[in-house]
This record gives C-alpha cells, structure tokens and sequence, in this order.
C-alpha cells in the first residue's frame, strides 16, 4: 500500500468520526423529505459512505496478502 | 387477546426452542471429539456466515427492547452507541492480525492472545476471571428481556420464572450440543428472521397508523403531539451533546470488538477474505438493521405513543401486545428471541471456552507439561456451559430495573478494559506485561469507582476516563519496563514478516488447543 493512500484513509477516518460523534451535534436540523432531519440522516445513513471507502481500502489492501490463504 | 392467540403463541415458541434444541444437539457426537472443532468450528466459517454471526452477536436483546426505549427518551442521540459502526472498522484491522495469530500459534480466546503476549499467567488468568465474571450478568439480560417479553405477550400465562428457565435452557443445551459451528449457523438464522420480522412490524404499524402518507404522516403526528425534539440532538433529556455523544460510541461501540465472543470471531475466519468483505459488510449490515430498530424509537412510538409513555423498558412489547394483533405480537416475540438468543448462546461459549482453555487446560495440562485429551476439554467446556446455565437462572431471579443501564453499567466497561492492553500487544512492540497488567487493573478500578461511588468529572463518562487512565498507563510503564525480545520476534517480527514481506503463514494442526504456544 501507498504510505499517501494510508495517510488518505487515516485522515478520512479522522473526519468521518469528528462528524459522527461530535460535529452533528452542533450542525442546524433541517427536515428534508417531509421526515427526515439532517441529524438521523448523518447518524443513521453517513455509515454507508463509511462502509464505501473502508472496502474499497481494505480490498486493495488484501491485494497484497497474496502469500495468506 | 384470546385464549386461542395466546396458546397459539405458546405453541409457536415451543416449537422455535425445539428447532434451536434440535440444531444444536444434532451434531453433538462430531463434536465431542476435538476441542478446535467445538470451540473454533475448525476455523472454517465463511465469510457470510462470520458477518451473520458476528453482527447479530453484537445485537442483542438490549438492542431491541432497550435501543428502542433508550431512542423514545433521549432521541435519535442515543444512536451514536453504534459508534459510526466502528466496530467494523476495528474488526478488519485488529481482527486480521489476530488472526493470523490465531493460525499461526493456535490461540482461540481472548485470553490466549494476552497471556502469551504479555509472557504472564498472572494477567491471564485474572482477565478470564473478569471477562467470566461479568458474561453471567449480560447473559442473564437477554434471559430477563425474553422472560419479560414472554409474560407481556401471553399476558401472563407463562409466569415469569418459566420463560426464562425455558430460555436459558434453549440457549446452553443448544451450544452445548453443537459448539461454535452450531451457533454461527443459527445465528445466521437469526439474523435473517430478526430482519424479517422487523420489517413485518415497521410495514404493520406504518400501513395502519400512518396510512396518508407513512413516515411524513408520522412526523407531522410527532411535530403536534410534542415528540419532535426525538429527532435531533441533544434529545429531549438533553443527554446527547457532544460529551454524552462521545461516551455512548465508547460505550456501545468501539470496546465491542474486545468484547469476548466477538473478540473470539476473529479466529474462527476461514480465509483472508473473510475480513476483506467485513470491512464494508459488516457496517452495511448494522446500518440497515440498526436503522429499521431506529425507526421505531424515534418515529412509530413517538407518533403512535406521545410524549408521557411512562413504562419506555417495555415499549416494544406494549406496542406489539397492546397496539397491534396477536400474530404481530407473536413476530415481535421472535424478533426478541432472535436478538437475545444469539447474544446469550455466542457469550456463554466464550465463557465455556476461557473456562476450558485459559484455565482447566493452561493450568491443568500445559503448565505441568501435560497432554490433554481434546474430549476432556470438550467435556469440560460442556460442563462450564451447565454451571453457566444455573448461574444465569440465579442471577435472572433478581431482576434489574432498567436493562440497558444495568447491563452497560456492569459489563461493558468491564469488557472495554483489556482494549488498551489489546491494541498495545498487536501494534506496539515496546508493550509489555507490567504495563498491560497496571493499565489494566487501574482502568478496572477507576470504571468501578466512577460507575458506584463519584459523579465523574466533566461530563464523560466513567468508560472514558476507565480506558484514558488504562491507556496511558499501558503507555508509561511500557517505557520504563523491558519486553523480551523473543516476544517481539514471536508476535511482532513473525505477524510483520507475513504482513508487509510476503512471508508463508504456518498452518496449525487439527488439536491446536492442546499445543498452543507458551
């Protein structure tokens, strides 16, 4: 793996769970949709984009696990 | 509810503790013969299996009855014990090396990893004990929500002690028969049924009682019945700013991956692509069951309920019972069942395993240069697993007020403590034994004296400054204390080697329990 890739998904990281467990409780709560507020829609739905970018880390990162079964 | 819902509901449950006794007894006999088969299912789960198994482990009965009461008091807040699902993150890359570990030199709990790591029996033995300790009361939750439920939903037909001697029951004679196999199995059942019924109970209450317009009708029910505040942070209560945000994801969700029988999965993977995919299906999964638990604590009781709801423990259930048909009321009690059944039956192998393991075996066989019998160990492990089942029937006898508290506040910061220690011994080579075992029972201490006897300071909770005291003294007394340097060839050089320079990961032998490296 790059060092920058890692440096990249680190800091992602970083900025993901500022937002998830600290920044979302200072954001306003608009209600989108009708039933929807902003802060369900960070905590509950931000996870997928989370989900995304760790498997497509991890993916390129087993590609050089080559020697493990 | 009629006499014949109720005696059908009866039924129903006789019939689904008779297929999970069935499941797990079946294969009793091809396990009975090798510990790693009974306690690893031979290292061989797949990967869908693991993500099944791991992720309904984690969600318990707490999840369902207690996540929804916890939403209906304080908001869409408490969500963040999911912790941003972390806990998928931290299964992938603790989990892999752990794994490889696991292969390497046949380690199969929590305590193997320690133990050998930290070169001390000591510290050893005195994390089982804890770890063991503290499974009996959040085991005896799940029991204690599905008696509940059990009373509420037959209206007290079946009395209270039955449901959950019933139960408990269902839960250890189905481990005891099948081992790790058998509860990764079932508990790929379970996931999908708790899935399944969810959605049948969010589909109901929507259809019926926000039929214009679904979950737009159901705000607009909550903006006029002042329930509103249920969907922001900090919540009604205000216990979720950014302090209380903060302690519930330590809480709930980063420690989760040391919790013991999840920490257990991350050896029983079959191949590397096992935590290739959890890193993205892992999350995926807790978010689209978290979310569906999520919507009814934050939306359908708000708007069907109102603000002064009083009995929030038991929402889930009043709302199936009271709210909704009896067949409704029966899915719920399956979806309940699900979720505690799965918890209860992963934590209780754990502790049998610990029990077998890190104490009957180590101190028994391997530290008089013994070979042991891989069906001795089995046997005990089965032993240890009837013990836990009367213990657990004892401890549900005194019922707890409040679950979820009740259970965090007892087991999970007393879990979360060998994460400093666990984290250290994978990433650092300079961690040693005398830093693992003071940031340890440092962290112990301060988690008991901030949960019982002090307010504790700044609004963070007594898990934070638990793991920040253990933490940094892990890190302090490591500096100024030596690690051997045959540990650091052995679990930092060696797992380096494979890992970043290509090199052959040994395979372990059929009876690695009996052979595990000291």
């Amino acid at each position: 793996m790059k060092k920058s890739v890692t440096i990249l998904f680190i800091a992602f990281n970083i900025v993901y769970f500022f937002v998830d467990y600290i920044l979302v409780t200072f954001l306003p709560n608009p209600l989108f949709f009708g039933w929807l507020t902003l802060h369900c829609a960070i905590l509950l739905f931000m996870p997928i984009i989370a989900a995304v970018v760790w498997g497509v880390y991890y993916n390129a990162f087993f590609k050089t696990q080559k020697q493990v079964p | 509810m009629s006499n014949t819902a109720i005696t059908l509901i009866i039924l129903g449950m006789l019939i689904y503790s008779g297929f999970v006794i069935y499941h797990g007894t079946r294969s009793f006999k091809k396990t009975s013969s090798s510990a790693e088969k009974f306690f690893t299912a031979d290292r061989g789960i797949n990967p869908f299996i693991l993500m099944c198994t791991t992720a309904i482990s984690v969600f318990s009965a707490l999840a369902f009855y207690g996540v929804p009461a916890a939403l209906y008091r304080d908001g869409i807040g408490y969500y963040s014990n999911t912790g941003g699902m972390i806990a998928g993150l931290m299964f992938v890359a603790m989990g892999y090396r752990l794994w490889l570990l696991g292969r390497e030199y046949g380690f199969t709990t929590p305590v193997d990893f320690l133990r050998n790591r930290f070169y001390s029996d000591t510290f050893g033995l005195i994390v089982s004990l804890v770890l063991m300790l503290f499974i009996v009361p959040y085991v005896a939750m799940q029991l204690v929500a599905i008696g509940d439920a059990v009373v509420v939903t037959t209206e007290g037909v079946v009395p209270y002690f039955i449901a959950v001697a019933v139960g408990t029951c269902v839960v250890s004679l189905h481990i005891i028969g099948g081992g790790m196999g058998s509860v990764a199995w079932m508990d790929t059942f379970h996931i999908t049924l708790g899935f399944g019924t969810l959605i049948v109970l969010i589909a109901y209450f929507t259809i019926h009682y926000f039929p214009d317009g679904g979950f737009v009708q159901a705000v607009q029910m909550m903006q006029e019945n002042g329930t509103y505040d249920r969907l922001s942070t900090p919540g009604p209560n205000g216990a979720f700013d950014w302090k209380g945000m903060l302690g519930n994801a330590l809480t709930g969700a980063i420690a989760t991956v040391v919790w013991p029988h999840i920490f257990m999965r991350t050896y029983v993977a079959a191949s590397k692509e096992n935590f290739k995919s959890m890193a993205w299906t892992m999350p995926l999964a807790y978010v689209v069951i978290y979310s569906l638990i999520v919507f009814i604590g934050i939306i359908i009781a708000p708007a069907i309920l109102g603000p002064n709801f009083e009995d929030s423990e038991n929402l889930v259930s009043i709302l199936s019972t009271q709210y909704a048909p009896p067949i409704i009321a029966f899915i719920s009690l399956l979806c309940l069942f699900a979720f505690g059944v799965s918890t209860a039956d992963s934590l209780l192998l754990s502790a049998s395993a610990m029990a077998s393991r890190d104490i009957y075996l180590h101190h028994f066989y391997e530290n008089k240069n013994k070979a042991a019998d891989p069906k001795k160990i089995v046997a005990f492990g089965r032993l240890i697993l009837l013990i836990l089942m009367v213990l657990s029937i004892i401890v549900v006898a005194i019922k707890p007020a409040l679950i979820v508290d009740y259970a965090y506040k007892l087991s999970s910061p007393f879990f979360a403590q060998i994460l400093p220690c666990t984290l250290a011994g994978l990433f650092w080579r300079k961690a040693t034994r005398e830093g693992a075992f003071i940031g340890t029972m440092a962290g112990l201490i301060v988690a008991i004296v901030f949960t019982f006897f002090v307010e504790p300071p700044f609004g963070f909770s007594a898990l934070i400054w638990s793991l920040l005291v253990n933490g940094a003294l892990v890190f302090l007394v490591s500096l100024v204390t030596k690690v051997p340097q045959d540990v650091v060839s052995k679990y930092h050089d060696r797992i380096d080697s494979i890992i970043y320079s290509g090199a052959e990961l040994s395979s372990i032998n059929e009876k690695s329990l009996a052979a595990v490296a000291k």
